[in-house]
């Protein structure tokens, strides 16, 4: 199989094609890798790279009692900070003229897993590769295979005594890379006495508590959607505007909790005029379509059959 | 007269050897369409000049439009199909993404195009044209304000917006009339014309 | 509530407002004949219908700065050999009506602003980063994207991660559909 292959073509000494991790030692493991950036202080350099697209940012995170707060500041291209604190982000945009971007996301490298990552070894199979070395420190490898077709691949490769990730690479079904990040230097704190009470550990049995809808959720819709990926629900529902100035377009995103897809519901434009399309770059699919009298986009960091699957039962709402 | 209309009549002149007539149909659509085409082509020269290409072949198609169909719909289907065209016979000098792979996701690492970036100064003037706009229309008198609203946002009738704010239609064509030239005169600053050919 | 009817043929408020009511099909068909039979000829009316036209597309969205393009397309056009090829007679339509009334009354007027911040040091950005109001969530690029995409693309990823370079998207393997079709 093409998986197996790629493990052994890897090279990575004792990276052979393991056997998958037991579900509750993965779910342990993927945890733990959760927790760290809960855990630790930290400040570093990393590299993110996405098809032929590299960017280099200065990331500090640092705890305090209402949780993380990280500050990011891009090293190259246009000047960018971006502020991050539960829940939100702020980015600064500099420049001539300089504003302020509002974003309802705060994750960012190395805090890629969701609070309860344990519940993805429902959908990855999860593998220990060998010790590498990240950015002058030693690592443990991990590859997440998934179990079907709707998600991407990852390795990460997580620091040896805090878990923190180094290095984090999304790969497709052949394990090639789609998008990486790594760290070129790195400095971790000792680690805090506890999680502050605000991002509680999450048990894995308690882990399966989809997030709650933020309050401006949407009640009704021009469409409906019949059919997710296995693992995947509505985690978020809002009206945006988005292009086009006193318009607001339905935002949804689905989620398994590593993979998101939005779905976004507009009017059909005011010539009637429709478009059809689909598109993929690196990990990101789009696909974009008439349903009824809306023009709906599909956008999803996962593989075609995700965003496909999507995109094809969507259905108007009965009127 | 309905906006479908004017632009038959529009067709009709330029039809009788007005190219004027068929000029200020290019000023009314090249945005539609260049939005349209960068959809399909990235980079913003190359959008240009399919919408430059287009809309010639429009003018010499001219006889042919039946005026049957909207004269839009007809430009953007000329619009589509030169994009097309165009992106097939760029897809024989340098990689993309063909239809073919786009089924077949085991070469998403070829599919990458090469990058093209969009001209710098005639983004910062489209930015400048956006924010220039949307303060202007924060600045106009409510009823004003609400009236362009209706119109360009809501695709309303002026008999719509009329029995919306209670008004006689003269007064709702006045208010749209005299929010287009506040908003205009914002612009004119900005572009250093007064409507001529820098748009 | 208004007759509509009446009005149709009272004379403008405003001299000039012709082209603002021709750009919007809403001249009855006598009007519309009389402008344009001199509408290519009054250089300051063909500005205007420039100026409106940029203003309904702006408003849109799509002020996608096209540079000289009126210039080099007259260039091209200039160059073009004259079409004769008068076009048989046709009835007029009557306008369609786009919204219905139920769908007009459920209106609401928004507009975002673009918030700047003072290049300043950090603590005064954040200040003004906490006026933000909580409901201006607005993806990078919100105005005037010169790709279409960019909103959505930049909107998926303030759920996906905070920050990535974003992907530059087109759409491949495109179909249109609309009226007429």
């Amino acid at each position: 199989m093409r998986w197996a292959l790629f493990l052994l073509g890897l090279g990575c000494g004792v990276a052979q094609a393991a056997d998958p991790l037991p579900p509750q030692d993965a779910a342990a493991w993927l945890q733990r890798i959760a927790e760290a950036s809960n855990r630790y202080a930290y400040q570093g350099v990393f590299i993110h790279q996405h098809g032929d697209r590299m960017q280099t940012l200065q990331v500090s995170n640092r705890l305090s009692v209402t949780g993380k707060e990280s500050r990011l500041i891009g090293m190259d291209g246009a000047q960018r900070e971006v502020r991050c604190t539960r829940g939100e982000s702020v980015s600064i945009v500099g420049g001539t003229s300089p504003r302020l971007e509002r974003r309802l996301g705060s994750r960012h490298f190395p805090d890629l897993l969701p609070p309860d990552a344990g519940r993805m070894a429902a959908w990855y199979d999860v593998r220990l590769g060998g010790i590498e070395r990240v950015a002058g420190l030693d690592c443990q490898s991990l590859t997440l295979e998934p179990k079907d077709q709707y998600r991407w691949g990852h390795i990460l490769c997580v620091d040896k005594d805090s878990n923190l990730p180094l290095k984090a690479v999304l790969i497709d079904h052949r394990g090639r890379p789609l998008m990486q990040y790594s760290f070129a230097e790195l400095q971790i704190a000792k680690a805090t006495a506890s999680v502050s009470a605000a991002a509680p550990r999450t048990r894995l049995a308690t882990a399966r508590a989809v997030p709650p809808e933020p309050p401006n959720t949407i009640v009704s819709s021009a469409v409906e959607v019949k059919q997710l990926p296995p693992g995947f629900s509505r985690v978020i529902a809002v009206k945006r505007p988005l292009a086009k100035p006193g318009i607001d377009v339905e935002h949804w995103v689905f989620s398994d909790g590593l993979t998101h897809i939005s779905l976004f519901v507009e009017p059909l434009a005011r010539d009637n005029v429709s478009l059809k399309g689909a598109s993929q770059r690196g990990m990101t699919n789009l696909r974009t379509l008439r349903v009824g009298q809306s023009q709906v986009t599909v956008v999803g960091d996962a593989p075609p059959a995700a965003v496909d699957l999507i995109t094809s039962s969507i259905e108007a709402s009965p009127k | 007269m309905s906006e479908q209309d004017i632009d038959r009549q529009l067709v009709e002149r330029a039809r009788n050897g007005d190219k004027r007539a068929f000029d200020l149909l290019v000023q009314k659509y090249h945005r539609r369409l260049m939005r349209l085409l960068s959809r399909m082509v990235r980079n913003q020269e190359e959008v240009e000049d399919i919408a430059q290409e287009t809309f010639i072949k429009a003018y010499r198609a001219l006889p042919q439009f039946r005026g049957d169909a909207a004269f839009y719909t007809w430009l953007y289907r000329i619009g589509v199909n030169t994009a097309r065209n165009y992106l097939s016979s760029r897809k024989r000098q340098m990689p993309t993404i063909s239809d073919q792979a786009m089924n077949d996701d085991d070469d998403v690492d070829e599919r990458i195009v090469a990058q093209d970036i969009n001209t710098p100064e005639s983004m910062l003037l489209s930015k400048q044209v956006a924010m220039a706009v949307n303060e202007a229309v924060e600045a106009l008198p409510e009823e004003l304000r609400t009236a362009i609203t209706l119109r360009e946002m809501e695709g309303l009738s002026y008999e719509e917006i009329a029995e919306m704010m209670v008004c006689p239609i003269g007064t709702v064509r006045s208010r749209i009339f005299r929010a287009r030239e506040a908003i205009a005169a914002k612009l004119r600053p900005i572009l250093g014309t007064t409507g001529d050919t820098r748009w | 509530m208004v007759s509509t009817k009446q009005t149709q043929t009272m004379p403008f408020q405003d001299a000039e407002a012709w082209v603002s009511a021709l750009l919007d099909g809403e001249l009855d068909d006598a009007e519309a004949k009389r402008v344009l039979s001199r509408f290519p000829d009054d250089a300051a009316a063909v500005a205007r219908w420039a100026d409106y036209s940029l203003v309904s597309d702006a408003l849109h969205g799509d002020a996608a700065g096209t540079g000289a393009f009126m210039a080099r397309f007259r260039a091209a056009l200039e160059d073009e050999p004259t079409v004769l090829a008068p076009m048989p007679a046709r009835k007029l339509q009557p306008a369609p009506y786009l919204w219905t009334a139920a769908a007009a009354a459920m209106v609401a007027i928004t507009w975002t602003v673009w918030t700047a911040a003072p290049p300043d040091n950090g603590s005064e950005r954040m200040a003004a980063a906490q006026m933000v109001a909580a409901n201006d969530i607005r993806p990078v690029g919100a105005q005037a994207p010169a790709n279409p995409l960019e909103p959505y693309l930049a909107a998926h990823q303030d759920y996906a991660y905070a920050v990535v370079s974003m992907p530059e998207m087109v759409v491949e393997k495109v179909s249109l559909a609309g009226p007429n079709r």
